[in-house]
């Protein structure tokens, strides 16, 4: 037996030990010099895995994200604050300045009118200037919290045009290039007026009392322009207003002769907050007394049934009377889907009592103290049926449509006097506006009429004889076609736009007379266009000008055409 | 004629139909993703061990014998893709999905409120300083970092000790039940592209406030709640040219989207405009029957009709006291009146009184020329439209020549 040697025992472990440590000490070799199996597979079965599928969760699948809501529909409340970057209309005081000056003409065009000369300056004014001013004042909460107050203010500065000719002492008003109504040196205030509410304690629902006084326009059986005052409750369920006072009569200097005593009131009861019905009953009452020899007092009512099935369809059945009789009967049907589409159909069947020329002058008079009058008349109330649909949406938030469609039919009895001025007609109409570029939109609307009216054998005229006039329900228009479309670029509408509009008209009148010597031409093609520019220098000062020019009138050959410059300058704070 | 006008309207509004690419549903769901439900027995901390994502430790917690091990010992399935974004056995490749997620609409909601942390009074009490929205929102180069848990630690964790408020290892008291699914509107979707980094400051310098855009995040009470900002605070400073480059305006549609339509279908939508532009609902009918919406809300109307109060329901006056309907044009005052009143008179009468018919009518009018022979030639007019005179003159004023008519005009 060989026994090792004993001088090898210390030296065989220090030698592993020196090869252990210079190994350790070492470089690692990290580079993978060959891929390695995978450590699972080797317990693949030879057979290949079923891939089983995805195990079904009972996870609902998570909804995509929604998009944040436009603005159109976020809710008025949270919208406040969106707006306010237009206008914090909750500031105490807002104001608005505007001074205006226009120019009208009308050239001549050196062509006789009625066979005869028209001379500019003495028939006419060739053009004539003035200038105007609106200024508007509101207020809220200054002074006392629970006052507000809203001031409207004209003035006008337009001298009438007068001709005095040679040897005459007195001189003669002529007429303006354009009909306007007023040729004055004035101011008028349009409407003025002062109102507190939740002035009074809380208890009894007081709080819900508002008082306004002033001139101040009142929605009633018709709108009703009134120097006076106004009490309402304005609750829930209930909504009462009275009001009373003097009618004011607009556009018109001397208002002695125009005044109506007003004595009025309205209730308004809600019947969705009181008995789960979405239905509104209002009732109103007006009464007006006047002293002047003429015109005669009057009371009217109305009743309204107003349902509102959903938020955005409503139905309105009116019924208005005009001392004690039926005189209006009105039915509505309005409904609205997704914002942009918008239905509505009235039906209008008018009595043969209802008011003549306005609400307040019902009765013709033949002794009337206004002359004037003498010179509008559109004929005896006659019975009349309107019912009229208007239908518009937005397809694709840029093609804006509407069309419309109304018939009136003549209800006057069998043998009974028909007028011109209540005629059937059909009527249809459209517009469409399509934005090409985010500032440029390009529109366009067309409407024709096509009237119905009482056939009348033709007259036979004769120079310098007087003929027979034709019956009233033979005379008027027949139908007539308009077209118009207009260009807009628009930054913004208080920073600029601009509006290119072009429009032409074809009417035919009724043919009543026949000149076989002289042919008479009973229609007409006109047109015109519009300019305007709208500018705004930072977010205080506004500046407009309008240039309206027509074609040239074929009835008025006397003048090119006429032409309008509308220049004004508004502040406001 | 019918049929071709429906075409045409047709094909015109297919034209114009604007790209609607902004709507689109992005991004798609990620049906791989774990479903927190079917592990609801499990405690949060058996797989969340610290921030690493879960099996980051050599699959584990995932591939234990008692869960998905024989997913791990299997062929490569539907299970690695929870967290690879591709497994190959040869070569290997199994690239990882990001972790954090980057849907976090698709992750565990979780109870957090904006509007407490926003709180100054409460949260210097609580921290002893204002919390704002960067002290979690951490402004980084590559844009806004979304909270992690490091960043809830530092107030939320047990050695701080907050009091009321949830600690970090208490998960249930921020992440809610994995049922509720969260829905967050996003503005930012399909092709928009959108950075914070570039909107730190505006063209003038000036900082741009994170509740510029975010306004109602101070008012979010749950990260459900949390509404995305609208376009329209877009529009706000990309239409200002005080505060945007002219190259990054909004008309620019390669501002936000990736790229631009063509022609007419790169019209912009409403919401893309400033306040500033006509609304939305303002359409041409809208235009003719506006009177019950405005007896509704005088005070929109009075945002953009300067002449309005807007202290009334009942102010139709203060706007139609100066605004005339569109057909008031030029020839309206001369000829085209007389034909609507005929029609429709009470059409006029909602605004005027017989006085403002009168003031004009009784003045003479132009055609008939004080020294003209109209006695004798008003004729001519009288036979095209013999309606314009007696819409003035009576029969009294027409009978002591026409005695001859066998029916007066009246």
């Amino acid at each position: 037996m060989i026994r090792p040697r004993r001088w090898l025992d210390p030296v065989v472990p220090a030698v592993v030990a020196l090869v252990v440590v210079r190994a350790a000490q070492a470089e690692p070799q990290l580079k993978l010099l060959h891929e390695p199996r995978p450590r699972h597979l080797r317990m693949r079965p030879r057979a290949a895995a079923v891939v089983t599928p995805p195990a079904s969760t009972t996870r609902a699948v998570p909804p995509v994200p929604a998009a944040p809501p436009q603005l159109g529909q976020v809710p008025p409340s949270e919208r406040g604050e969106e707006l306010t970057g237009v206008r914090d209309v909750r500031e105490p005081v807002s104001f608005s300045l505007t001074v205006g000056y226009q120019v009208d003409g009308a050239r001549p065009s050196g062509k006789a009118s009625l066979d005869a000369p028209v001379q500019a300056g003495r028939d006419y004014s060739a053009l004539r200037s003035y200038g105007f001013g609106e200024l508007f004042l509101s207020t809220r909460g200054v002074v006392l919290d629970s006052l507000s107050s809203y001031f409207a203010l004209r003035f006008d500065a337009a001298q009438p045009d007068t001709y005095r000719g040679a040897g005459e002492l007195t001189a003669t008003r002529v007429a303006p290039p354009i009909s306007t109504w007023f040729e004055r040196n004035t101011f008028e205030v349009r409407t003025g007026w002062a109102e507190i509410k939740d002035f009074l304690p809380r208890r009894a629902g007081l709080r819900k009392v508002r008082f306004r006084a002033g001139n101040q326009y009142v929605y009633g059986p018709w709108v009703l322009h009134l120097d006076g005052a106004l009490l309402s409750y304005d609750g829930e369920i209930v909504t009462a207003t009275a009001y009373a006072g003097g009618r004011h009569s607009d556009y018109t200097s001397d208002l002695t002769a125009e005044r109506y005593a007003v004595v009025g009131a309205s209730l308004r009861i809600d019947l969705r907050k009181l008995a789960g019905l979405p239905i509104a009953l209002i009732a109103d009452n007006l009464a007006l007394s006047s002293n002047v020899v003429g015109q005669a007092d009057s009371t009217h009512r109305q009743l309204e049934v107003d349902w509102q099935p959903r938020k955005d369809v409503a139905v309105v059945a009116q019924v208005r009377t005009l001392d004690d009789k039926i005189a209006d009967e009105r039915l509505e049907f309005r409904a609205r889907y997704r914002q942009v589409t918008n239905l509505a159909i009235d039906v209008m069947r008018r009595f043969d009592t209802d008011w003549r020329w306005d609400p307040t002058l019902i009765t013709a008079n033949a002794e009337d103290p206004i002359a004037a009058r003498r010179y509008l008349d559109l004929g005896p109330v006659l019975p009349q049926l309107i019912a009229s649909l208007r239908a518009g949406t937005l397809i694709a938030e840029n093609v804006d449509l509407l069309a419309r469609a109304t018939i009136a039919a003549d209800l006057t009895g069998d043998g009974d006097t028909r007028s011109s001025f209540s005629a059937a007609y059909v009527e249809l109409g459209g517009a469409l506006e399509v934005r090409l570029r985010r500032q440029l939109a390009v529109g366009g609307s067309w409407l024709t009429r096509q009237s119905n009216r009482e056939t009348a054998a033709p007259i036979v005229d004769q120079r310098l004889v007087a003929q027979p006039l034709p019956a009233s329900a033979a005379t008027g228009e027949d139908r007539f076609t308009e077209l118009g479309t207009r260009v807009r670029m628009s930054l913004g509408a208080r920073r600029f736009s601009t509006m290119l509009e072009l429009y032409g008209r074809e009417t035919s009148y009724a043919r009543l007379y026949v000149d076989p010597s002289n042919p008479i031409d009973t229609s007409d093609l006109r047109g015109g266009g519009r300019f305007t520019v709208d500018a705004w220098i930072g977010r205080r000062v506004r500046l407009f000008a309008a240039y309206d020019l027509s074609s040239a009138i074929e009835h008025s050959p006397e003048i090119t055409s006429y032409k309008s410059l509308r220049l004004t300058m508004t502040g406001v704070y | 004629m019918t049929k071709h006008l429906v075409i045409a309207l047709v094909a015109l509004a297919a034209a114009c139909t604007p790209s609607r690419k902004a709507d689109a549903p992005l991004p798609a769901l990620d049906a791989t993703r774990i479903s927190h439900d079917r592990h609801a027995q499990i405690a949060c901390g058996a797989c969340h061990r610290g921030a690493a994502r879960p099996g980051s430790d050599d699959h584990r917690p995932c591939d234990d014998e008692k869960c998905h091990r024989a997913a791990f010992t299997g062929e490569p399935g539907r299970l690695c893709e929870v967290c690879h974004a591709q497994v190959t056995v040869k070569p290997v490749a199994a690239p990882l999905k990001p972790y954090p997620v980057e849907d976090p609409w698709q992750a565990e909601p979780s109870r957090f409120s904006h509007a407490r942390h926003l709180e100054a009074q409460v949260m210097e009490g609580l921290v002893g300083f204002h919390v704002t929205c960067t002290d979690c929102h951490t402004r980084g180069d590559a844009g806004l970092a979304r909270p992690d848990h490091a960043t809830c630690t530092r107030c939320h964790a047990a050695e701080v000790a907050l009091p009321k408020a949830p600690r970090m290892d208490n998960c249930v008291a921020c992440h809610t039940s994995a049922t509720e699914l969260r829905s967050h509107p996003r503005l930012i979707r399909a092709d928009l592209h959108f950075d914070h980094a570039r909107h730190r400051t505006d063209r003038r310098g000036q900082t741009i406030r994170c509740e510029e855009c975010h306004r109602q995040t101070e008012h979010s009470n749950d990260t459900r709640d949390h509404a995305a900002p609208r376009v329209e605070r877009c529009v706000g400073c990309h239409d200002d040219s005080a505060r945007t480059p002219n190259v990054m305006r909004m008309r620019i549609c390669e501002t936000c989207h990736k790229q631009r339509t063509e022609t007419l279908t790169s019209i912009a939508p409403r919401d893309h405009l400033p306040l500033t532009e006509r609304p939305l609902d303002h359409t041409i009918a809208f235009r003719r029957d506006h009177g019950q919406a405005a007896q509704g809300d005088a005070t929109r109307c009075a945002t953009c009709h300067t002449q309005m109060s807007g202290n009334s329901k009942q102010a139709c006056d203060e706007c139609h006291q100066t605004m005339q309907p569109a057909d008031h044009r030029i020839t309206w005052r001369e000829l085209d009146h007389g034909t609507e009143a005929a029609a429709d008179r009470e059409r006029c009468a909602r605004c005027h009184v017989v006085e403002f018919c009168s003031a004009c009518h009784t003045q003479r009018p132009r055609s008939h020329g004080f020294a003209s022979s109209f006695w004798t030639d008003h004729g001519r007019s009288a036979r095209i439209n013999v309606r314009s005179c007696v819409a003035c003159h009576s029969e009294r004023f027409c009978t002591p020549c026409h005695l001859v008519a066998p029916r007066a005009v009246r």
